[in-house]
């Protein structure tokens, strides 16, 4: 009897025990490898990375993809029987030229899901001091910035690229850069617009003249054919392409700690949204799924929908399909201004408790290598470096590039607008009890903007 | 004429039931079928029935690759880990539960049937808040400061046992109770020590009720796919059932991959085992279901 | 002398196997006690501090977190609403449950079959299964409304509606549940004496008479045992939210449970999760003695 107790809680002592010490053994050794290379680095930035046989370990996600992933992507190419798409020949670059540059860098390269899913394992690493190399994101960056998580970026990386494509901490300091990004444009179906008897040419230039066509078009569909509107998809999807159309208006939804969603004018942008939303399908235009509202507009085939809210990378999907199809900027309110939102940014930075800083660095230079970039023009994407912004001379043919690119010029294309406390949930209401409650019912829209404005206005307390 | 009604009420018997379990299984189909797809063409069909047109079962060797091992074993590592040490715990303590006169007994009679009434919402968060600040562990000094505890490990899957156990060990006591002292008196007397009285004479004579505990706590540990979901962040530390789960959830944001013939792929693959475990123990895991309520 | 002598011999058997017994049950029960009792304590100190978990120390904020729940209607609509979707899941389940349990309770060479079949949906997990219905409900391409549009009726739009996501919780919910509750039910219907069956047909009784005043009360203690755990259950539910409807249409199927995990899982707001946690472990347990309560009672009359 005695025996067997005894035996048991050795068991259970000994695996207690090498568990506790594994693990510690693995810290210790880990922090004293990576303190080593930090000294080294520091005093010798690039160099000493370079020629050192010390493995250094990043962990990354968004930056390249394993192989595993790699062969899934040549996998699906092959079954759909087309080419790898400029995107996976962006990974895979960059992938490859880590390893032929810092062949010292043993790299994870990880997949953490997009927004929330990412948001929420990055977060948690970083507040439990196991940061990983490299942060991404795109909603979320710029509150990863206001709350000083994120070390500054050094100055020729924020020397070739367009301001717009930058996040700042609060002292001003830019700390995330976006490799590629996009702004909004409106993406049309000249055929569908010709047989509802309309200009195809003529693109709409305000938002009457865009209710008008797109009423027309829904009018002559038979419930085939709709003109379609403004998506509010309840999650950052929606947001993101209300945005735009909100700061054309002069408006935005607050930020920091104020919010302001009981501003008239946001609320008749509400209800221009509402008002175009009649214009999709019954569930198409807020469904958590974006994928059928965009292989509705794109399929050649199947294309039922003559106007579509999207960043240039849509144009990829259009080119291959051989569809007419046109673009122009989005519309403009009475007496509006020109106001767009940055989408499709892939925002990377350094956490401020990573190892290796300079290492982490030098993977965004490789986002960030020239010729790399090309794979974004490619697809449709403006990319953030200053030589392809401000000229358009690796695409000269390409309207919808010239367009973002025109947008983004200025440098002064913002994201998403923050919140300083609670800003996930402030953004879950904004997102499905704003836009979506907008779209699914015919509340009144000061009813649903009041409610939502008290119940965030807890949040902010 | 009687007959004939008796006759016609057990046909209709047998195709209401053939319905159901048409209803039952339904998803099961559905996922199997779904996963022959690929991507593209399963986005395209929305159909009840997703028949493919050219079977593909790449979606089913997913879970085998490299991002799909590790999960994989780790369920299997979990599972056993928790079988044995609940099958044992609850020999052991069941064991001395039933057979030994002691003071304070009754005092954790009564923690045991507690404890199952707790609702385990009052437990959730607070775990997390511990698992998070646990001594000397990831990086933690002594008081809990400093490091991220168990968030993120994997030990996070292995170490924790929650009174869950008790009621195994109830169940243990209760079919020792029924069972008369008389062997184990005998085996005593014949010289029998403690040891040998249990493995030679108590568990042979127990084994169905063992199985009923092993069998039942395999497939909960199989299928608690929310404790790795929610501590561990990295797919290679976490479970097959987890990893599916954050896929699953994904579904509902804004995260562009809405693979679902891989989802359904994995899916099919992580049902195998608690499947085979139930057509196996069915017997035992039904049988502790309706002895857990009629006893409990 | 003699008598003495062996009274001390049994006292002191007695002891050693109380040491004994100490010897095996203590360490078990302090290694499980660390797991379950201590969060329980941590649960109920958490509500009143302001802590993020995993940098810096738990500030003590008093009553905060709780005037923060009870102020704003946010928290206790969602608490209300735990309560009626779980509600009408328990309901659901166990009235289903129970007619399956009757349509089992036939002998018949394919029983064992159908027994198995209505079971298998609870060995896969929630999360295994729940991609099949976002699948099917997907409002534009979705399984079944493609299939509505080919019968020529017009598709429903499940998640503008929250009567709909509340129905397809609830099957979700019964679908993977109504199994285990059957089979504990059957179980309850193969014990009670086919003896009393037997006298009540000698006696004239008709089938319902038999139901009344045989079958119900020898279920008497099932259902107790049913309905108490089944409400302890659903008064946590959120897996099956999150991974239906996900609180939408627009927060409408949120339920507190959710936003429970929520706030501490995602946003490291510790103290408004413990708050919100001791206030629905303490809602449910007054549910559970109320019903408890009612049950007995009704025990007594009989």
């Amino acid at each position: 009897m005695k025996k067997l107790i005894a035996m048991l809680l050795a068991c259970t002592m000994i695996f207690t025990m090498t568990a506790c010490g594994a693990q510690k053994e693995n810290d210790t050794t880990e922090t004293n490898k990576e303190n080593e290379t930090t000294t080294e680095a520091t005093v010798e930035p690039t160099k000493a990375a370079e020629t050192s046989t010390e493995k250094i370990h990043l962990v990354a996600p968004k930056v390249g993809l394993n192989e595993e992933q790699i062969q899934l992507e040549k996998d699906n190419a092959a079954a759909e029987n087309r080419e790898l798409s400029p995107s996976a020949n962006f990974y895979i670059g960059v992938t490859e030229k880590i390893a032929e540059q810092y062949p010292n860098y043993e790299m994870e390269y990880v997949d953490w899901g997009w927004a929330e899913t990412l948001d929420q394992k990055q977060r948690s690493l970083i507040l439990s001091g196991n940061a990983p190399s490299i942060v991404a994101g795109e909603t979320f960056m710029p509150v990863y910035a206001s709350s000083g998580m994120l070390e500054p970026l050094p100055q020729d990386i924020v020397d070739m690229v367009n301001p717009s494509f930058l996040i700042y901490d609060p002292q001003g300091r830019p700390v995330s850069v976006a490799y590629k990004s996009s702004v909004f444009l409106l993406f049309y179906n000249k055929t569908l617009l010709k047989n509802a008897g309309l200009d195809p040419e003529n693109p709409p230039k305000t938002w009457d003249e865009w209710k008008t066509m797109s009423d027309a078009v829904t009018a002559s569909g038979n419930g085939e054919i709709f003109g379609g509107g403004v998506p509010s998809f309840p999650h950052a999807g929606g947001s993101l392409r209300a945005t735009p159309f909100f700061r054309q208006m002069g408006v935005d939804f607050g930020g920091g700690l104020t919010i302001n969603l009981t501003d008239p004018k946001l609320q008749q942008t509400l209800q221009f949204i509402r008002d175009m939303n009649a214009n999709f399908p019954a569930g198409l235009g807020n469904n958590s799924d974006e994928g059928p509202l965009w292989s509705q507009f794109q399929d050649k085939d199947k294309g039922t929908i003559a106007f579509a809210v999207n960043g240039s990378w849509q144009k990829g999907a259009l080119v291959n399909n051989g569809f007419d199809w046109g673009v122009t900027a989005l519309p403009l309110p009475e007496g509006g201004v020109v106001g767009n939102c940055m989408v499709g940014a892939v925002y990377v930075g350094v956490p401020t408790t990573a190892e290796n800083k300079e290492d982490c660095f030098n993977l965004i230079r490789v986002l960030l290598d020239q010729d790399l970039q090309k794979f974004w023009l490619k697809e449709g994407t403006p990319s953030a470096l200053n030589m392809y912004i401000d000229s358009s001379a690796e695409y000269p043919d390409d309207v919808t590039l010239q367009a973002a690119a025109e947008a983004l010029k200025g440098g002064a294309v913002k994201g998403l607008t923050t919140f300083d406390k609670n800003d996930a949930q402030v953004w879950e209401i904004i997102n499905t009890k704003v836009l979506a409650r907008t779209t699914m019912t015919n509340d009144p829209i000061d009813q649903i903007c009041n409610e939502a404005q008290a119940e965030i206005e807890n949040l902010l307390k | 004429m009687n007959k004939v009604l008796r006759k016609t009420l057990k046909i209709v018997w047998v195709i209401g039931m053939l319905v159901l379990v048409v209803f039952m299984l339904y998803p099961f189909i559905y996922s199997f079928l779904g996963a022959l797809n690929n991507k593209r063409d399963f986005g395209n069909m929305g159909t009840l029935l997703p028949i493919p047109k050219k079977a593909e079962f790449r979606n089913f060797l997913y879970a085998f690759s490299k991002t799909g091992i590790p999960p994989l074993i780790n369920t299997f590592a979990r599972t056993t880990w928790y079988t044995f040490w609940n099958v044992l715990v609850a020999i052991m303590l069941g064991y001395v539960m039933a057979r030994y006169e002691f003071k304070g007994k009754k005092l954790f009679l009564i923690f045991i049937i507690c404890s199952q009434v707790v609702p385990s919402v009052l437990t959730m968060i607070p775990s997390f808040v511990m698992m998070s600040k646990l001594p000397f562990f990831g990086g933690n000094n002594w008081m809990g400061m400093g490091g991220h505890g168990l968030i993120n490990n994997p030990l996070v899957l292995y170490l924790p046992f929650g009174w869950g156990v008790l009621l195994w060990v109830f169940l243990f006591m209760q079919s020792m109770k029924s069972l008369p002292k008389d062997f184990e008196e005998a085996a005593e007397i014949d010289g029998c020590n403690f040891r040998l009285t249990l493995t030679k004479v108590v568990l042979p004579m127990q084994k169905p009720i063992l199985a009923v505990i092993a069998a039942n706590t395999a497939l909960g540990t199989w299928n608690d796919w929310f404790t790795p979901f929610m501590y561990i962040n990295r797919v290679k530390d976490s479970t097959l059932p987890a990893y599916i789960g954050m896929l699953a959830t994904s579904l509902q944001e804004m995260s562009g991959d809405r693979d679902f013939p891989k989802l359904f792929g994995l899916s099919c693959i992580s049902i195998i085992p608690p499947l085979l475990i139930f057509l196996f123990f069915q017997k035992y895991i039904i049988q502790g279901i309706a002895s857990a309520g009629i006893k409990g | 002398m003699v008598m003495a002598g062996r009274q001390e011999r049994v006292l002191t058997r007695k002891q050693r196997q109380s040491r004994r017994a100490y010897a095996v049950i203590l360490p078990f029960f302090l290694y499980i006690a660390i797991w379950s009792l201590l969060p329980l304590v941590i649960g109920l100190l958490l509500g009143f501090t302001d802590f993020n978990a995993l940098n810096g120390l738990p500030k003590w904020v008093g009553l905060k977190n709780f005037k923060t729940f009870f102020g704003s209607r946010d928290y206790i609509d969602l608490l209300i609403r735990q309560m009626w979707m779980g509600g009408l899941c328990l309901v659901a389940n166990v009235v289903l449950s129970f007619l399956l349990a009757l349509a089992l309770n036939v002998k018949h060479p394919l029983r064992g079959f159908f027994r198995t079949s209505v079971y298998i949906p609870n060995i896969a997990a929630a999360a295994i299964t729940s991609g099949v219905f976002i699948a099917l409900l997907n409002p534009f391409n979705g399984g079944l409304n493609m299939f509505f549009k080919s019968l020529g009726m017009d598709p429903i739009i499940w998640n503008y509606s929250q009567f709909w996501m509340v129905f397809w919780i609830i099957v979700f919910f019964v679908w993977r549940s109504v199994g285990p509750a059957a089979i504990i039910w059957l179980g309850g219907l193969q014990s009670i004496d086919a003896s009393l069956y037997e006298a009540a047909k000698v006696d004239g009784a008709s089938k319902v008479q038999q139901v009344k005043y045989i079958t119900i009360p020898g279920l008497r203690f099932i259902s107790a045992y049913i309905l108490l755990t089944g409400l302890i259950g659903v008064m946590q539910m959120f897996d099956v939210v999150m991974l239906i409807s996900h609180g939408n249409p627009y927060g409408k199927t949120d339920v507190l449970m959710y936003r429970i995990y929520r706030d501490g899982v995602i946003s490291f707001n510790m103290g408004m999760a413990g708050a919100a946690s001791t206030v629905l472990g303490l809602v449910t347990v007054l549910i559970a003695f109320v019903a408890f309560f009612i049950i007995s009672k009704g025990d007594n009359n009989e």
